[in-house]
């Protein structure tokens, strides 16, 4: 069972529920323009409508783009995806996972995932289908997408399991697979709580009972884990599904709308490469609207998840937390990135601009760590210097990799323009008079909620760039600072404001294994850590 | 332009007398009526161009000169709330208000001189404003940056006036007030010129009610004045919090004291209007019962959120009291941060009726905003009324101006009344916006439907009373 496109291109995406592909029901596309003109009809003149929900289906429409241009040429794409009852995702069978899926060892999770990765390297016309309707549609420019989905098969390696499990579960320098595959001991010294010297002290030692020759033993369980997955990158499912696998866990994987073309693909694979084996058995993913309350409800209720890992909009993060109050969650909060620049850098323009926009481009500039905000040591004409050399550079990359603008992007840069940025010095990039890319030296604070993440650069000058600390919080992931002397510096002060990485400029993209996320080693705390 | 006061207040009378006569039920000339809204709007054009240091800006950015049409008005020079409040968040860090004085100059006809060496709040600022005939409302939004919105003794005058030409009788022709009185208000209103009117009805249509406001009888955030310029034409008023909304408080509530001094006086405000509001409660209850035994009508005015609070503890406290029949119950502002306690508007008059007795045919609400002049009364089939003395537009999500009679966008209007400050605005409300006949019988065009655009914070005293209940 495989996604498939009818003659009119409308995609069947199958479903996983719990190891079984389900495909969705067959629907002409005349039906759906049908029930999305009549949903259009309803929203009163407000944006098209990009869901319809039919009886055992949800559809999707996304605009289709012209990518020379990234406007939206008209046409819409249109994914049917089955709606299954939430309940059949339930994992409620403990006895059964505790008796199989964690009892795997983790060298059969190694060799699950060479399983996965070679199924990958073999499946190119199927990998050519996915590439072309996700170019269809996708905000990111082409080379984004195609590097994606290069960087599939590296994410499925084990070497990177092996150094992630390895390192976010290690602890007394043990390695961490060795806690995945049963109990460890550990060298610790165990302590007698007040009850045990009050015993002492008032009774005889209990015959043939030493409890300090006791060995203290520590186990990394695997857990049920729902993952709320977010759409500004194809990579944020695949994220939450090699830690699932990684830590042996049953989980659910919701894809988000933008990106369910790829979570349903791997989907896919793993059903037809493995279809019997229990990691395939105890996953699912799928589609399903963020924030139903009829169907995310029953999945909410205390027991149902011991995780609930959650990325996304503040809107999203907030109403899960708010919902699932008794199920532990890890959330990947909204954040941004920022880059702190010293004068030197006008000693190393080119360069620095280079590794500026590195930054800033992460995932199209829709990265938790892509910097949207450069603090630039200087004074108004030096800043429009830099901020011409980074318009010059911006333009570089809209010729081989053009950005969509949204038509709420559209509207918020007007809004910016004569509102809180009429303030502001624009340089602009522009293709046929329409808006490409800019840079706006932006003399006072403004509100970061305001930026529409559309390869815009806002460029605050400051005097010096300990100025520039008061704008740090724990809503920044990352700042990127140049040059190396300044980094080292500051790093421990921006650090302590709540920052997670403080890389040198234009490392901010780059990741490792074993490096941690939003200031956690996330394996760990998605697992459950037992005393026995 | 040197003849642009005399002008435009000839104008404005004109576009009074249009909104009596529409909220009369008489015939309105559309054409004659977009000529003078038309005519007010490029004049306005001419004297912010000439005048307004930001909007020349915008002006300069978009290749305006001083004439533009009202199409190249609409299209390129409306702005966004943002401009008041536009100033470096660090002037009122640092208390520097010869700063914000210079600031405020931008978005305002004139020069704003006024002493400030000595002030050290923003409390203290706004006096001084005031002193010198600078009329500043503010509204604190959700994130605590402070607009705001200068207006000079004659905009001011409008602002407090203006609604009180047609609100009255438009609520009349909705059915609220006895038979009698609608036929002395529509009589006067025949005889008198608008602004005669209005002065008519400030000091007789409401002297026979008592007030009670759920709201502060100080300070001038956008729904506080309009509660406070409606108690001075009621026979007694009763405040909720009988003290001053101050912005210094709500700044130091939401973005956190500065010092010690803010901390003192955001515990005072937050002593006064969350701990102490059970005792407020019972104050503001033993006026109505006064007034119920004085055989007095009442007029009731707050918030939403705040009437239904009030409300809910009546109920709960099982202290319902029955206000005199024909009394009146306004309410503005809208839910804003408590959109969570929103209750639908049959659940919403259920309420006000078993609690205070007030039916729902004399419950009555008005929209309108901070940089507004002009309020659109709702009717009774739950529509807001754009009077014909105001020009709305509303734009899709790319900020381009829709067409239609039937739309659903960004609001933007361009409020004739603004005479001394940008006024033409694109707000942070979605709306719908219909020319379709109002089924009340009003004509023209009508506002449902109202939400906040993705990413604006949310404004006004809402914003406050979240901020304070944290």
């Amino acid at each position: 069972m495989t996604m498939t496109v009818d003659s009119a291109g409308v995609i069947r995406l199958p479903a996983l529920v719990r190891g079984t592909l389900t495909q969705p029901p067959a629907l002409p596309k005349r039906e759906i323009e049908t029930a999305f003109a009549r949903a259009d009809g309803e929203r009163a003149g407000s944006d098209p409508a990009s869901l319809v929900r039919f009886p055992e289906a949800w559809v999707l429409r996304e605009p289709i783009l012209e990518r020379d241009s990234m406007r939206a040429s008209g046409e819409y794409q249109y994914q049917v995806m089955p709606a299954p009852n939430p309940l059949q995702l339930i994992e409620d069978d403990l006895d059964a996972l505790a008796g199989e899926l964690y009892e795997l060892t983790f060298a059969e999770v190694l060799n699950y995932l060479d399983g996965l990765q070679q199924a990958y390297a073999g499946d190119e016309a199927m990998l050519r289908q996915v590439r072309t309707l996700m170019r269809q549609t996708s905000e990111a420019p082409d080379p984004y997408v195609d590097a994606g989905l290069a960087v599939f098969p590296i994410m499925l390696g084990r070497d990177v399991a092996e150094s992630m499990v390895d390192t976010d579960l290690a602890a007394w320098q043990v390695p961490g697979r060795r806690f995945l595959d049963g109990w460890v001991e550990v060298p610790g010294t165990q302590y007698p709580a007040p009850v045990h010297l009050i015993h002492a002290q008032h009774l005889p030692p209990i015959a043939e009972y030493d409890p300090t020759r006791a060995t203290p033993r520590i186990r990394a369980l695997p857990t049920r884990q729902l993952h709320i997955t977010a759409g500004n990158s194809p990579l944020v499912p695949l994220a939450s599904l090699l830690r699932a696998i990684w830590t042996k866990s049953a989980a659910t994987i919701k894809l988000p709308y933008g990106a369910t073309l790829a979570g349903a693909y791997l989907a896919q694979l793993a059903a037809n490469t493995f279809p019997d084996h229990p990691l395939t058995r105890h996953l699912s993913v799928l589609y399903w609207p963020g924030g139903d309350r009829q169907f995310e409800t029953p999945l909410f209720l205390p027991g149902r998840y011991d995780r609930i890992v959650v990325w996304g909009a503040p809107n999203a993060v907030l109403s899960v937390t708010e919902r699932a109050a008794f199920t532990k969650t890890v959330t990947f909060n909204p954040r941004y990135g920022v880059s702190l620049i010293g004068r030197e850098a006008f000693d190393h323009l080119e360069q620095v601009v280079s590794r500026a926009v590195c930054d800033t481009l992460i995932q199209g500039q829709k990265a938790c760590i892509a910097s949207q905000i450069h603090y630039l040591e200087a004074d108004q004409a030096q800043a429009e210097r830099y901020a011409a050399a980074l318009c010059d550079e911006l333009g570089r990359w809209d010729g081989f990799a053009p950005a969509a603008l949204s038509r709420s992007q559209q509207g918020q840069l007007r809004r910016m323009k004569r509102g809180s940025f009429l303030g502001a010095t624009w340089f602009e990039n522009q293709c046929d008079g329409q808006y490409r890319s800019a840079v706006a030296v932006m003399p006072d604070e403004f509100n970061i909620m305001e930026h529409p993440l559309c390869r815009l650069i806002v460029v605050r000058p400051v005097p010096n760039l300990e100025r520039a600390l008061q704008y740090l919080h724990p809503g920044v992931a990352t700042a990127g600072v140049f040059p190396e002397a300044r980094r080292h510096a500051l790093s421990v002060r921006i650090g302590a404001r709540g920052v997670s990485n403080v890389p040198p400029l234009g490392q901010a993209g780059y990741t490792y294994p074993g490096m941690p996320h939003d200031g956690m080693l996330v394996l760990s705390e998605l697992v459950d850590w037992k005393t026995g | 332009m040197s003849d642009y006061p005399a002008r435009i207040r000839t104008l404005h009378e004109q576009l009074s007398g249009i909104a009596v006569n529409w909220a009369l039920g008489r015939p309105v000339d559309e054409a004659a009526a977009r000529s003078v809204r038309g005519a007010v709007i490029t004049a306005n054009h001419r004297h912010y161009y000439e005048r307004i240091p930001i909007y020349r800006k915008l002006a300069t950015q978009a290749g305006i000169g001083a004439e533009a049409s009202i199409e190249q008005i609409v299209r390129e020079m409306m702005s966004t709330d943002h401009i008041f409040k536009s100033y470096p968040q660090a002037h009122l860090d640092n208390n520097d208000y010869g700063a914000m004085n210079e600031w405020l100059r931008q978005v305002f006809d004139r020069q704003v001189a006024v002493p400030v060496a000595d002030v050290d709040s923003v409390d203290g600022w706004l006096q001084r404003l005031q002193e010198a005939g600078i009329h500043t409302v503010f509204s604190s939004g959700t994130s605590g940056h402070i607009s705001f919105v200068p207006r000079d003794a004659y905009t001011w005058s409008q602002l407090t006036g203006l609604s009180t030409c047609y609100i009255p009788l438009f609520q009349m022709r909705q059915g609220i007030a006895r038979g009698w009185e609608r036929v002395a208000a529509r009589s006067a209103a025949r005889m008198l010129s608008p602004g005669g009117f209005a002065q008519f009805f400030q000091r007789h249509g409401l002297r026979s009610f008592d007030g009670f406001f759920l709201s502060f009888s100080g300070g001038t955030q956008g729904t506080q004045v309009v509660g406070q310029v409606i108690s001075r034409m009621v026979g007694h008023a009763t405040f909720l919090f009988d003290l001053q909304l101050s912005a210094t408080a709500v700044r130091a509530l939401v973005r956190g004291p500065a010092d010690e001094r803010e901390q003192r006086l955001a515990d005072a405000f937050v002593e006064a209007t969350v701990q102490r509001r059970e005792e407020n409660y019972r104050r503001v209850l033993a006026a109505m019962r006064d007034s119920v035994a004085a055989r007095r009508r009442a007029l009731v005015f707050g918030a939403p959120f705040m009437i239904k609070e009030f409300c809910d503890w009546l109920v709960a406290a099982g202290e319902e009291i029955a206000l005199r029949p024909g009394s009146m119950l306004f309410h503005g502002g809208g839910w804003k941060s408590f959109e969570g306690d929103r209750i639908d508007e049959p659940a919403f008059l259920a309420l006000v009726e078993q609690a205070t007795g007030v039916t729902a045919g004399n419950v009555s609400e008005g929209y309108s905003m901070t940089e507004a002049q002009v309020v659109f009364p709702r009717c009774r089939e739950g529509r807001f009324h754009v009077p014909p003395i105001t020009e709305t537009v509303v734009f899709d999500d790319a900020l381009e101006l829709l067409e239609g009679d039937d739309v659903y966008g960004a609001l933007g209007f361009l409020d004739p009344f603004a005479a001394c400050y940008p006024g033409f605005i694109i707000t942070g409300d979605n709306v719908r916006r219909r020319a379709d006949g109002c089924p009340c019988g009003v004509g023209g065009v009508t506002i449902t439907d109202i939400g906040r655009v993705a990413g604006r914070e949310v404004k006004g005293c809402g914003g406050i009373m979240a901020a304070m209940q944290g």
